[in-house]
């Protein structure tokens, strides 16, 4: 958001436009300016630049929204930030806990939530092409800011080929274990009879 | 009027060993319709290359159907079956032929039995000039690098002018933009001929100017729903908190 600032100065509502064109895949919500501009502001990075008017669409009442610019120390953070390594915190989902704590009789529908995890990747991957496809097709191939926008976007979908990879191997373990417990389960029976 | 190639419930299994069976594909289902670019997600050896001989018409499926056209591509004649492989239906892949080849003859060979040498050399310059390889016609196939190599299998896969092209990963090997060249490359021919394209990949910035994608482990084909439909049971977009949602 800060660099977003620095780039331009913004309203919130701006911001949340800009916010979503420039990483639409990591699922920001509307409002997330606003609650990140609270905290830039508190920590001196983010000040008011001044008041603007304008007309809500349809017509209406006028609209009077705040526009925020990035402090000087804001800017000099955002230069550090920049150059600095990165450092991405693993991200634990509700999945993760679930296959964790999955027992024999809830791999058939374990089996069924993952692929739909996997139906729902895929559909993220195939809606993020398709908002990368109409980004490119503006921007001329040639120009600094479509190669930086190749490698922002492959980032993207990087990500949501790794989880899609990693359900899909997820999937065929479970469906392989699923496999052997039925296995397993249907000689204890034979052996059962048997005797 | 129905999709120019449609799977139904498709299923591929091979004997190893008395005992073993591997099971490659487990009832896939897919429809690519005229003029769409579908693009398969899928890790090594998870049965790329049997879905798209299958739907090439050259693995006869264990049970389940495909379809070209409307006609069952198994209830044809082998005869049949071969001339649609050789003018309709067209396979790229990136492995050519073990042979030292000039790269022009490489590309006009499935031409050769239809059109004269000289006929069959000419549209094949024409097919290495649209994908930006007219350069390479008289080198050796042996002496292409990767990128050179895909665009020659695209020019090979065009110069039959087909209505579906089958592209077996032909970036697994390249870098980003070479990647994102040979995609564009892809979008463009597709648009202009109206060609239909079903393309297995490894990697996904290679489905960018692709308008569906699916993905395919286990031998099950997950298919993305389309722009507006139900995605079934949302399970990604967890926790339901918009902060700690946006935080992930």
């Amino acid at each position: 958001m800060l660099g977003l600032l620095v780039e331009e100065p913004a309203n919130c509502y701006q911001l949340d436009r800009r916010l979503a064109r420039r990483f639409g895949s990591a699922g920001y919500t509307n409002g997330m300016a606003r609650q990140a501009i609270k905290g830039l502001i508190d920590d001196e990075l983010v000040q008011v630049l001044g008041v603007e008017q304008g007309v809500r669409s349809g017509g209406g009442l006028n609209v009077r929204s705040r526009v925020y610019e990035a402090t000087a120390l804001g800017i000099d953070h955002f230069e550090r930030w920049m150059s600095a390594a990165i450092s991405t915190p693993p991200v634990r989902e509700e999945l993760h806990a679930k296959v964790a704590l999955c027992r024999p009789g809830d791999l058939p529908r374990m089996i069924v939530v993952v692929r739909n995890a996997e139906t729902v990747c895929t559909g993220k991957l195939q809606a993020l092409n398709g908002r990368v496809r109409s980004r490119r097709c503006a921007l001329d191939e040639e120009d600094f800011r479509a190669r930086m926008d190749l490698v922002v976007s492959t980032g993207d979908q990087a990500w949501w080929e790794s989880r899609i990879k990693w359900l899909q191997k997820v999937r065929v373990y479970l469906e392989d274990e699923w496999a052997r417990c039925h296995a397993e389960s249907r000689s204890r029976m034979v052996i059962q009879r048997s005797r | 009027m129905g999709a120019l190639l449609s799977l139904r419930e498709v299923s591929v299994s091979f004997q190893r060993g008395r005992r073993h069976v591997v099971s490659v594909l487990a009832n896939a289902s897919l429809d690519v319709d005229r003029g769409e670019l579908v693009a398969v997600l899928a890790q090594r050896a998870q049965g790329k290359t049997t879905l798209l001989r299958v739907a090439a018409g050259m693995e006869r499926p264990a049970c389940g159907t495909a379809r070209f056209k409307g006609d069952d591509l198994y209830g044809l004649s082998d005869r049949r079956r071969s001339a649609l492989l050789r003018r309709q239906i067209a396979f790229a892949e990136p492995f050519g032929p073990d042979v030292d080849l000039p790269v022009l003859a490489y590309v006009a060979f499935p031409l050769l039995a239809d059109l004269s040498t000289k006929e069959a050399y000419i549209r094949a310059r024409i097919a290495l000039e649209r994908v930006g390889a007219l350069e390479c016609a008289e080198q050796s196939w042996m002496s292409l690098a990767d990128s050179e190599r895909a665009l020659a299998a695209v020019a090979q896969a065009i110069v039959r002018r087909p209505e579906l092209l089958l592209v077996d990963d032909l970036t697994a090997t390249l870098g980003l933009g070479a990647t994102e060249r040979k995609g564009r490359l892809l979008r463009s021919i597709a648009d202009e001929d109206g060609l239909a394209v079903l393309m297995c990949v490894s990697d996904a910035d290679a489905t960018t100017w692709f308008d569906r994608v699916a993905s395919l482990s286990g031998g099950e084909l997950v298919v993305a729903p389309a722009e507006g439909d139900d995605p079934g049971e949302n399970v990604i977009d967890f926790p339901s908190d918009p902060s700690r949602r946006a935080s992930l």
